[in-house]
């Protein structure tokens, strides 16, 4: 499964955008305040939501969803809707399954609804997952998490307990493994200098040579490195089958030395028919990207800049080349940086 | 109005401006001090004396002999800042010798790279590892920093920020 295209009106900052993706690397970035987690949210439910359809109450189950990804105030579906926008909030995806095609699905809701109106119910149910990385790591919070996520009402969105249960699924067997799979795998060991091992009930420990050790006393990009690859063991990210893999800030905690490694990673993954979508404010990730990109290989890098028009309204800027792109709220960071940096250096 | 050129570079002075070319091992007739590698361009302002040196990677004879290539394998290689550094020096040395330092030292790093398509970022890097290696070519650092600090230039950024020097692509 991949999404091809997402249409968003009058929902949380967006009051009409149209992204069409890669169905391997997207990249999406801008400044802080212009929508990039809400879209990152936003693709995982329209994915998450289609295997709900056939659930009875089918537009209050999918209302109680939206509402545990976003967390609007008061837990109120309404507040996700843009405030002023005449028409109502809707969230549109052209999603593929790679085998019947493509399909739409559209999500429907005004301020005062109380359930969500979905628009193609006659869509069937697919298995597929997407995965969502939130900007946190979970590895050292785990024990007992699910638990508590279940009997309380917590801070975090529901994409922690998302990501908390698909780590506890059993490995796949060696020979279920994609090629790729194993690959990163074994990157990702050589990278972190040993292996986690998953216990069950969210207990997390690290292995160095013959010694175990805390996850917490491992560095957070380890971790981060760690739930790749037991997303990877366990099959939750396969590529060519399963969802899209949706990263919220990947280089949040995170060694910039290790951004190399992690982008090559994701295109190896990406190579193999991973699609994979990620947000950041990270200029070494992103020029990584541009510079790792192999045509040979088929790569396809999609870079997507959110910013703000002259009217305030969140817009797009789509390129397949990081050197087109019109808005790099990043790069001009670093240009300031750049010009500061000159004026000092000239006695300014 | 003087000009000053290198390969495709071309510098506009104007009348009041004090430049002259440094690295006079490429006039005839002139004899260098054996071993010394100078930079090619010194600029006297008031405040300070800038030590220029240009590369000039997207010159169209360099397009042709690979230059890029070789460029961008000296940038990745980290082979350019210590030849940058040792210009620096060298230049420096020429100038303490001759007595001829009587303000500041600030070195300036002029790129015509603009097929590379270097973003500023790129152009900052390259920055800190030439004052690094500016600073420190041995063991131990030098005991003087003999150069007050270091700019990177690309043609566009140059003519920003040196609009009374405009540099131009003359295709020859």
């Amino acid at each position: 499964m991949i999404i091809k295209n997402l249409k968003l009106k009058n929902f949380c900052a967006f009051e009409d955008i149209d992204v069409d993706f890669s169905p391997k690397i997207n990249i999406i970035i801008g400044e802080n305040g212009t929508g990039k987690t809400q879209l990152l949210k936003s693709i995982y439910y329209a994915i998450i939501a289609k295997k709900e359809i056939a659930i009875e109450d089918l537009g209050q189950h999918l209302a109680h969803t939206l509402v545990q990804l976003f967390k609007p105030i008061d837990d109120k579906l309404g507040k996700l809707k843009m405030t002023g926008g005449a028409d109502k909030a809707q969230i549109t995806a052209i999603t593929d399954d790679r085998i019947n095609g493509p399909e739409v699905s559209s999500f429907s809701f005004d301020h005062n609804s109380k359930f969500i109106q979905f628009d193609n119910p006659k869509n069937k149910i697919k298995a597929e997952e997407a995965i969502f990385f939130p900007t946190k790591e979970v590895l050292s919070f785990m024990r007992g998490f699910i638990s508590l996520y279940d009997k309380y009402d917590l801070a975090f969105d529901s994409t922690y307990r998302a990501l908390c249960s698909l780590l506890e699924l059993p490995e796949l067997k060696e020979d279920h493994l994609h090629e790729k799979s194993k690959w990163a795998i074994q990157e990702i060991e050589k990278i972190c200098g040993g292996k986690f091992l998953f216990q069950g009930g969210g207990e997390v420990r690290f292995q160095k040579g013959s010694t175990e050790y805390s996850s917490h006393m491992i560095a957070e990009g380890f971790r981060k490195a760690g739930i790749l690859s037991r997303l990877l063991k366990t099959g939750s990210i396969q590529p060519g089958v399963s969802g899209p893999l949706l990263w919220d800030e990947p280089e949040a905690n995170l060694n910039p030395r290790l951004l190399r490694s992690f982008a090559e990673i994701m295109l190896e993954l990406s190579r193999g028919g991973q699609q994979i979508i990620i947000a950041t404010h990270e200029y070494i990730l992103l020029k990584w990207f541009d510079l790792l990109e192999h045509k040979g290989f088929d790569d396809e890098i999609s870079f997507h800049t959110f910013y703000r028009d002259e009217n305030n309204q969140i817009r797009v800027d789509s390129q397949d080349s990081y050197c087109k792109l019109k808005q790099n709220a990043i790069s001009d960071t670093y240009a300031e940086l750049y010009d500061e940096d000159v004026k000092r250096a000239l006695g300014q | 109005m003087h000009k000053f050129t290198e390969g495709e570079i071309e510098i506009s002075f104007s009348n009041d401006s004090t430049f002259e070319r440094f690295d006079f091992s490429k006039e005839q007739g002139m004899t260098q001090a054996r071993g010394l590698c100078l930079v090619d361009l010194l600029i006297h302002e008031s405040q300070q004396t800038f030590l220029v040196e240009i590369k000039d990677p997207s010159c169209a004879g360099s397009v042709n002999n690979k230059g890029n290539e070789n460029f961008e394998q000296k940038i990745t290689t980290d082979m350019l800042p210590p030849e940058l550094a040792e210009k620096a020096r060298d230049s420096y040395t020429f100038l303490h010798l001759m007595d001829k330092i009587n303000k500041p030292l600030t070195f300036v790093f002029l790129l015509g790279a603009e097929a590379l398509g270097l973003k500023p970022a790129s152009l900052l890097t390259l920055k800190e590892k030439i004052i690094e290696k500016i600073r420190q070519e041995c063991n131990t650092s030098w005991q003087i920093d003999y150069v007050r600090d270091c700019a990177v230039f690309s043609l566009e950024t140059w003519n920003e920020n040196f609009p009374r020097y405009l540099i131009k692509r003359i295709r020859k």
